[in-house]
């Protein structure tokens, strides 16, 4: 009777422990896929092309319809035959929302697009347009090598957690109150602080999983 | 003894830990509940209604300064400001007071500034600078201009036709813009909330976790702390009962703290402190006992022999008839010489019998000053000083046989100083706890350290004179009090003797 009893007092413990296991859904059930996943020379470049499907789910398109920005991310690694990665970009759009003004900004590295209507940012958002790579000089044309892309989308900053956090665990405070840094010490506060650090170091992000092409030589590749 | 300490870790342990799990599930549940009481569909539903009321309502303003502009513009009485630069018309005053607090900008065809009016201004109003404001002059239609305002304005542009244009900047009203702002906020908060509860209910846990699992390894760290300075006092009480009872006697235990475990072992080195005493008593009353059957069996068998002997030495002496002078000479000194030793034996024979037959105590109460007092009558020219304690109550001992044992050791004492030269005596007494305390000291030869141990027992003596009885009996009388007495001595110095009596109730030794 006893190690039964043991047992079934670790299993629960275990499976109460194991609270918010790794997220990889965009929300509403539906996980964010890469589809039609093509590479191609262009200008002489290796560029990648690219869709994504169920990023924005019903839940972040509300988010993003209160004025808070979202980030989407996309991911890419071009592996040689070894497997070893060659190459790896890192992408970010910043996607917000100017409730009085009702329209859309897409902010990427170097480019800023404004629109109005969530369609548009939803297909812009989704697909990757010959993105390029690098130079075809700098591979082996004859060897093989794959792509792999990952998307992903962060609905609230790390920023925007805290401040939350901070007006959650004391709403009295006012906005340039929070946001200056000469704060009283206590006990109350460093509670406060403790939270708030046990709360922020985790980022809610979406992603998809890794989605690899298959081996393609560059050689092989259609060009433009 | 480990295993008290084990239990009482393992039980400090299960108290600690033990409510952690179901106040972990409470606290999660509580948390729960909470956010749940503020966070739900109801509140959701309401905050985005409230949010896209304040953009309709935003955007109806933006509406009527645009409305308001363009009928500005299509108004004849427009002409006027340009073709005379006159005063703006009070028509047109009225319309733009409709707005609350605007300002009206009239540009030619070339985007300069013509004409302005604006209605009772609160604030500055912002400035329209030349590179926004030129390029209007080619549009041909009525519209809001973006990015000039700032976030408390809206400006409307409306062409005047063969004239130019005219801009309307509109502040919005403050407390609208606030109560809308805040209202986005909360709902953005909120929004933020929804993608955080699960983080936001962790997070309070594990800051339960971070706060209480410090304080808890403290506790069991000072428990375990606390569990050893309780068992280790119980270990050397116990380690003390073993060496007590293989025979050693003056173990004492460690006492370091007034709690009760500290009571414990005052109580413990009492107790052995007392059993030493009581044996001690009992081992010298033993030997005593042993010896008083050795001095009455030699008392017995040598007083017999000793008359029939002197009877015929004397017998010897008288009946001689001869002549021989010579011979009754040596009969006579030799019969003489008999006669003192027998004498001498009569004497060995009578202290025996005075040690053996000793008679029991008779406690009766009495001031032990005044036995002090008496013996120091007894030697009137001898330099012997005393020093009474005054709080020294009456209390049961025998009075002459005390004054015997301080006889004694005056006598003895006197004899050292003699000895020496030189020297006095002192005599104290004293009230200590439950005993009085008769001290004796004097300044005469002292004892040899290698002798000390042995001066108690009967038939040692260091004089030429004496059967060696005098200490004992002054041992054997403390004891049979149920004292005891303590030596001390440095030779060529000095020698002291602490008497304590209880001064209490009749002592209960027996042999």
């Amino acid at each position: 009777m006893r190690p039964f009893a043991t047992k079934v007092f670790f299993l629960f413990l275990i499976l109460n422990l194991q609270s918010h296991p790794p997220v990889v859904f965009g929300g509403d059930d539906q996980q964010i896929r890469v589809e039609n996943m093509t590479p191609q020379i262009r200008n002489g470049r290796l560029v990648v092309s690219a869709d994504f499907r169920n990023l924005f789910s019903t839940r972040i398109v509300g988010t993003i319809q209160s004025g808070l920005p979202s980030i989407v991310q996309i991911e890419i690694k071009l592996r040689n035959a070894s497997n070893k990665t060659v190459f790896r970009r890192l992408i970010s759009r910043r996607i917000s929302y100017d409730i009085w003004e009702e329209r859309y900004t897409i902010a990427g590295d170097d480019t800023v697009r404004v629109l109005t209507d969530f369609q548009a940012v939803k297909a812009q958002s989704s697909r990757l347009e010959k993105e390029a790579i690098t130079p075809p000089a700098a591979l082996d044309t004859s060897q093989p090598y794959t792509i792999e892309i990952r998307a992903g989308i962060v609905p609230i900053s790390t920023a925007q957690a805290e401040k939350v956090m901070d007006w959650l665990l004391d709403p009295n405070q006012t906005e340039e109150y929070l946001a200056s840094e000469n704060r009283a010490s206590g006990f109350e506060l460093n509670l406060n602080k403790l939270v708030s650090f046990f709360v922020s170091r985790k980022k809610s992000t979406y992603t998809s999983g890794w989605y690899k092409s298959n081996k393609f030589r560059i050689r092989d590749l259609k060009r433009e | 003894m480990k295993r008290i300490r084990t239990k009482l870790i393992l039980s400090l342990l299960l108290i600690t830990f033990l409510p952690v799990f179901p106040v972990y599930y409470l606290v999660k549940s509580l948390l729960q509940r909470s956010l749940e009481v503020g966070y739900n569909e109801n509140v959701e539903g309401a905050l985005q209604a409230a949010s896209e009321l304040s953009r309709e309502l935003y955007s109806k303003y933006k509406q009527e300064t645009l409305r308001v502009t363009k009928d500005i513009a299509a108004t004849p009485a427009v002409a006027l400001v340009y073709s005379a630069k006159s005063q703006v018309p009070e028509s047109l005053l009225t319309k733009l007071s409709a707005l609350g607090e605007a300002k009206l900008d009239f540009f030619d065809a070339e985007g300069e500034l013509v004409n302005s009016a604006a209605t009772a201004l609160v604030g500055t109003f912002p400035a329209l600078y030349q590179n926004v404001v030129k390029p209007l002059a080619a549009e041909d239609s009525a519209h809001m201009v973006e990015s000039v305002g700032g976030p408390g304005f809206v400006v409307a542009f409306a062409p005047v036709p063969q004239a130019g244009f005219v801009l309307l900047t509109n502040r919005r009203p403050e407390a609208f813009r606030q109560r809308a702002e805040l209202v986005v906020k909360v709902h953005q908060m909120f929004k933020t909330l929804d993608f955080f509860e699960g983080e936001l209910t962790e997070g309070f846990v594990l800051s339960f976790f971070a706060i209480y699992v410090p304080i808890a390894l403290l506790s069991v760290a000072l428990g375990i702390y606390f569990s050893r300075k309780i068992t280790s006092p119980l270990l050397q009480l116990a380690e003390g009962t073993r060496e007590v009872a293989a025979g050693d006697w003056d173990y004492r235990v460690a006492v370091t703290t007034k709690d009760e475990i500290g009571t414990l072992g005052e109580a413990f080195n009492q107790m052995i402190s007392t059993l030493k005493e009581k044996q001690d008593q009992v081992i010298t009353l033993e030997k005593m006992a042993v010896w008083r059957e050795i001095a009455r069996v030699l008392a017995h068998e040598i007083k017999n022999p000793l008359t029939p002997i002197q009877l015929t030495v004397q017998q010897m002496k008288d009946k001689y008839a001869g002549d021989d002078q010579e011979y009754r000479k040596l009969l006579e000194e030799c019969s003489e010489i008999v006669s003192d030793e027998i004498e001498n034996l009569r004497t060995l024979v009578r202290e025996f019998s005075e040690f053996a037959r000793m008679p029991q105590l008779s406690f009766a109460s009495a001031d032990l000053n005044d036995m002090v007092q008496e013996v120091r009558k007894l030697y009137p020219n001898d330099n012997i000083a005393l020093k009474f304690d005054p709080a020294l109550p009456e209390f049961e001992f025998d009075y002459e046989k005390m004054r015997r044992v301080l006889i004694n050791l005056v006598q003895n004492g006197l004899d050292s100083i003699l000895e020496k030269g030189s020297g006095d005596i002192e005599i104290t007494t004293a009230k200590e706890g439950g005993k009085a305390i008769l001290k004796y000291s004097d300044s005469g030869s002292g004892i040899p350290e290698d002798i000390q141990q042995k001066i108690f027992e009967p038939y040692f003596s260091t004089k030429k004179s004496g059967m060696g009885l005098g200490l004992a009996i002054v041992k054997r009388i403390v004891t049979e009090h149920g004292g005891n007495i303590f030596l001390t001595s440095i030779e060529g110095q000095g020698t002291e003797f602490t008497i304590s009596l209880p001064c209490a109730a009749k002592p209960q030794i027996k042999e």
